[in-house]
């Protein structure tokens, strides 16, 4: 959470620090010390004196620290680690006797404790602490706070902050005085202690006026983008805000501008450190403005997302403050942590700042899921107003193509291949309507490749003669009247889900079967609200208790499980893959149990039918590697093939039908390991399904029934 | 390819380095992360799970501060040539078509009243040729040919106020 000890730099002139500090600030030299010593090259006794050194300042600090705690602890109120009845600190260093308004004004914040009111917590972005009665801003940049201690200390902070509004000091990194860099603490504080401008003068705060009146927003929308299976790391959605200005026609919406938070990654990342940087707050996380269609831009056409806006019901003092908030927000920095401090939190967070009565961030905890803060808000009452969607590049190619007939579609693929086909009989001769869907068909698939970066001059050329065409027909297409709308996100099953089941196998065992996941969906899963023909579970731990054991055992632990099915489509073709890293039970090796670490990955093509209702079927080629005591070598790696086939008998029922064969070449000497599957799912509701699978693996069989059951 | 696009778009404003609002701008931001669209499948399955990372932070500009010059806003007299310079592509697809939300955009960025934009679509269509001659028609000259034709016609002349 990114809750590090907040090692500013004392603010010049400030006096001691508060006794926690001290040993802090020395186990963080000592730690930069010890890491210095192994990225230098130094003479081997130096270094090993220079560690030792590191080492021992290590061990007091920590020694010291921990018999400070309880004293630090005791200190101040509400959780304040700091000094709550000293001198409030200036950005100049101690406060002048010439300025008794300040002390008045502290003396009644500290009258109404303002530092405890929810407000401030949440221009703050202050959370409680799981242990100890305190509060910690989730906030990470230092420029972000004005009392050294302010990061752990609303009280500090708010008379810091107060101070500093008497000050004409520009702040870094923004380069503005107080009170135009922190806009939204100084409106509040004003409101509530009613400033008496004889003696706090307001400042005027040009920038922020210009940033405000350019954005001009009357009005604040929540904008989705869903997922799209290509592009990996947009496999749990996104969602920003875009700030609607007032008087625009929806219509020209694309002119506005959107906020989002994300984080800053180095252009020459490995994807490995990526994701450990990404997981684990290795990264800044900043909000950016950009106009939306630049966001429409990244998402609709390169990412191939599509946008589900949700405009909120935010009177014109509400979007103020979050306009106000936002200001802020660029003053500072978060530790972006995928999985909890991710975009969509912190967009809850400037909501939150709109409407404080609003608890949108409470409910997340140790994780934020996109759809989830979607959820969040329509459960608000009456937050969201009307929900708008956007379709990609690729949603509206498809939907083109569907109103057009067999025929018509080909003469899609043929004009593809050849504009000149455009011109000729078949074409020409089509309905106005109809040849403009087709016509234009085509030209979405070239602007698809071109995003996708692919054979430039050729294709824009071919792009440019159809349009001409397009564009001498001198024909406007009228706007169909209903516009189809896939399931919105909120409408899917909900994103965790708990198994529960017992099944047997053909050694006459039987068992319960358990299993937990916090995200997200697989491929027998109901599709509505997700993307289709995919999979992707995180964290899953399938635990079985076998009846005569009486013990439970780890069956399966999957960190990651992803699959993505893209069917062949005449104008897609991508390949379709899969991976898998986690722990399963074998059940081909003579060592049961046994539990060795699975790595898979497989790469394949996949195609539909619509034979009964909807069919897919895939093949794959794969390499497994497993690692274990089990094996002699300590792994064994191969490579293998599978086929299969999905296919909705109804649609509430779904079966799959699997097969595949692995022959292990490295490691462990030669094997080779048959897999057999048939599962099928039946939905009882949105959130509750029935599943029963037959599997086997060699000469083990085993069926499994049981009842799912999503939140 | 989000690289090539965030290439175009800073170039183009690059070239306009008075674009946003005005300070004196070290115009910081731009170009300061231009993620590397990694191809491939491996580095992204490994990057796989981390969603709401912006990939295309071209601007990475902040609401003005964080030692950042710029403040996002662009200025007034360089939205239109920053709207077509980016959507170029859908641009042109929208006047060949005689619709779309780009043209409705643009036409609320020339100016034009919304009664106007059908007539505004039409001329877009229909001057089609002249506006993109070349395949490589690039944002200047289309904005500057498109003023010209609403100049000179009639009706829109007078309904956009933003052409001249």
């Amino acid at each position: 959470m990114g809750r590090h000890a907040s090692l500013i730099t004392p603010w010049p002139g400030s006096g001691i620090l508060p006794p926690c500090h001290w040993p802090a600030l020395a186990g963080r030299t000592a730690f930069k010390w010890h890491g210095g010593a192994l990225e230098y090259p130094m003479a081997a006794p130096r270094m090993k004196a220079v560690r030792a050194a590191a080492v021992f300042v290590a061990v007091v600090s920590v020694a010291a620290m921990a018999a400070c705690w309880p004293a630090g602890a005791a200190h101040g109120n509400g959780g304040d680690k700091g000094i709550s009845t000293a001198e409030p600190r200036s950005a100049e260093g101690p406060p002048h006797e010439a300025q008794p308004y300040l002390r008045e004004l502290i003396a009644r914040a500290r009258q109404h404790r303002l530092w405890e009111r929810r407000y401030w917590h949440v221009l703050l972005h202050y959370k409680a602490d799981s242990l100890g009665g305190g509060v910690t801003s989730e906030a990470d940049g230092p420029g972000f706070f004005m009392a050294p201690e302010g990061q752990t200390g609303p009280q500090a902070e708010l008379e810091a902050t107060l101070a500093g509004f008497f000050s004409r000091t520009i702040l870094p990194p923004g380069g503005m005085t107080t009170q135009c860099t922190f806009v939204a603490r100084y409106a509040w504080l004003e409101e509530t202690l009613e400033f008496d401008p004889a003696h706090l003068p307001r400042e005027p705060c040009e920038r922020f006026e210009a940033w405000r009146g350019g954005i001009d927003a009357g009005s604040v929308t929540v904008v989705y983008a869903s997922y799209f299976l290509n592009n990996p790391a947009s496999m749990f959605g996104h969602t920003f805000l875009r700030m609607d200005k007032k008087g625009r026609a929806e219509s020209q919406r694309l002119l506005d501008y959107s906020i989002s938070y994300g984080a800053v990654v180095p252009e020459d990342v490995n994807g490995f450190m990526f994701a450990l940087n990404g997981l684990f707050g290795g990264y800044e996380g900043t909000f950016s403005i950009l106009p939306y269609y630049v966001k429409v831009k990244e998402y609709n056409d390169i990412d191939n997302r599509d946008l589900w806006e949700y405009r909120l019901n935010l009177d014109d003092a509400q979007v103020a403050r979050l306009m106000r908030h936002t200001w802020e927000m660029g003053s500072t920095y978060y530790d972006y942590f995928f999985f909890k401090e991710n975009c969509s939190y912190h967009i809850l967070s400037l909501i939150e700042a709109a409407d404080p009565t609003l608890h949108l961030t409470d409910e997340f905890g140790l994780w934020t899921l996109p759809t989830n803060t979607i959820r969040a808000l329509l459960a608000a009452p009456g937050l969201v107003d009307t929900v708008t969607y956007r379709p990609s590049r690729t949603s509206q190619m498809e939907q083109k193509l569907r109103t057009l007939n067999a025929r018509q579609r080909v003469m899609v693929y043929d004009i593809i291949a050849d504009p000149r086909a455009a011109e000729a009989p078949p074409v020409q001769e089509l309905p106005l309507y109809e040849r403009s869907l087709v016509l234009e068909s085509a030209v979405d698939f070239h602007q698809l490749e071109l995003n996708a970066g692919e054979e430039a001059p050729r294709r824009k050329a071919a792009m440019r003669q159809l349009l001409l065409a397009r564009s001498r027909m001198g024909y406007r297409r009228p706007e169909p009247q209903h516009r189809p709308r896939p399931p919105a996100p909120e409408s899917g099953h909900g994103t965790s889900r708990v198994f529960l089941g017992g099944g047997g196998d053909n050694g006459g065992r039987t068992f319960y079967e358990v299993s937990a996941q916090p995200a997200f969906h697989d491929l027998l899963a109901r599709e509505q609200g997700y993307a289709e023909n995919s999979q992707i579970n995180v964290l899953k731990l399938t635990l079985r208790f076998a009846t005569e054991e009486e013990q439970a055992r780890v069956e399966r632990l999957d960190l990651v499980d992803i699959v993505s099915l893209f069917p062949v489509k005449p104008v897609t073709r991508q390949f379709s893959w899969k991976v898998r890293a986690g722990w399963e039970r074998a059940r081909d090796l003579d060592c049961d149990p046994c539990t060795p670490f699975v790595l898979d990955g497989g790469i394949g093509l996949a195609s539909e039918t619509a034979a009964w209702r909807r069919e897919i079927y895939f093949a794959f080629l794969e390499s497994a590697v497993q690692i274990g005591g089990a094996f002699d070598r300590g792994y064994r790696a191969g490579v293998g093939a599978s086929v299969g086939a999905l296919a909705d008998f109804s649609p509430d029922w779904r079966v799959a039908l699997s097969g595949g064969q692995t022959v292990y070449l490295a490691g462990d000497g030669r094997a080779v390991v048959h897999r057999a599957a048939l599962r099928q799912r039946y939905s009882l509701g949105q959130n509750l399904d029935l599943r029963l699978d037959w599997t086997g693996v060699d000469r083990r069989r085993e069926f499994v029934f049981g009842m799912s059951l999503y939140f | 390819m989000k690289k090539s696009i965030g290439l175009i778009v800073v170039l183009g404003l690059l070239s306009a380095p008075a674009v946003f609002a005005a300070n004196n701008g070290s115009g910081c931001g731009l170009g300061k992360t231009l993620f590397k669209g990694q191809k491939g499948m491996v580095p992204n399955i490994l990057a796989a799970i981390i969603n709401g990372i912006s990939s295309n932070n071209v601007f990475a500009i902040t609401s003005g501060t964080s030692g950042c010059d710029a403040d996002s806003v662009i200025l007034r007299d360089k939205e239109q040539e920053v709207f077509v310079a980016v959507n170029l592509d859908n641009l042109s697809q929208d006047m060949a078509q005689g619709d779309g939300m780009y043209l409705q955009a643009l036409s609320g960025l020339m100016g034009c009243t919304t009664e106007a934009f059908g007539t505004f679509a039409e001329l877009a269509q229909d001057k089609y040729e002249v506006l993109f001659d070349t395949v490589d028609a690039n944002a200047a000259g289309l904005l500057s040919g498109l003023k010209r034709e609403l100049a000179a016609h009639p009706m829109l002349n007078t309904n956009c106020d933003r052409i001249s």
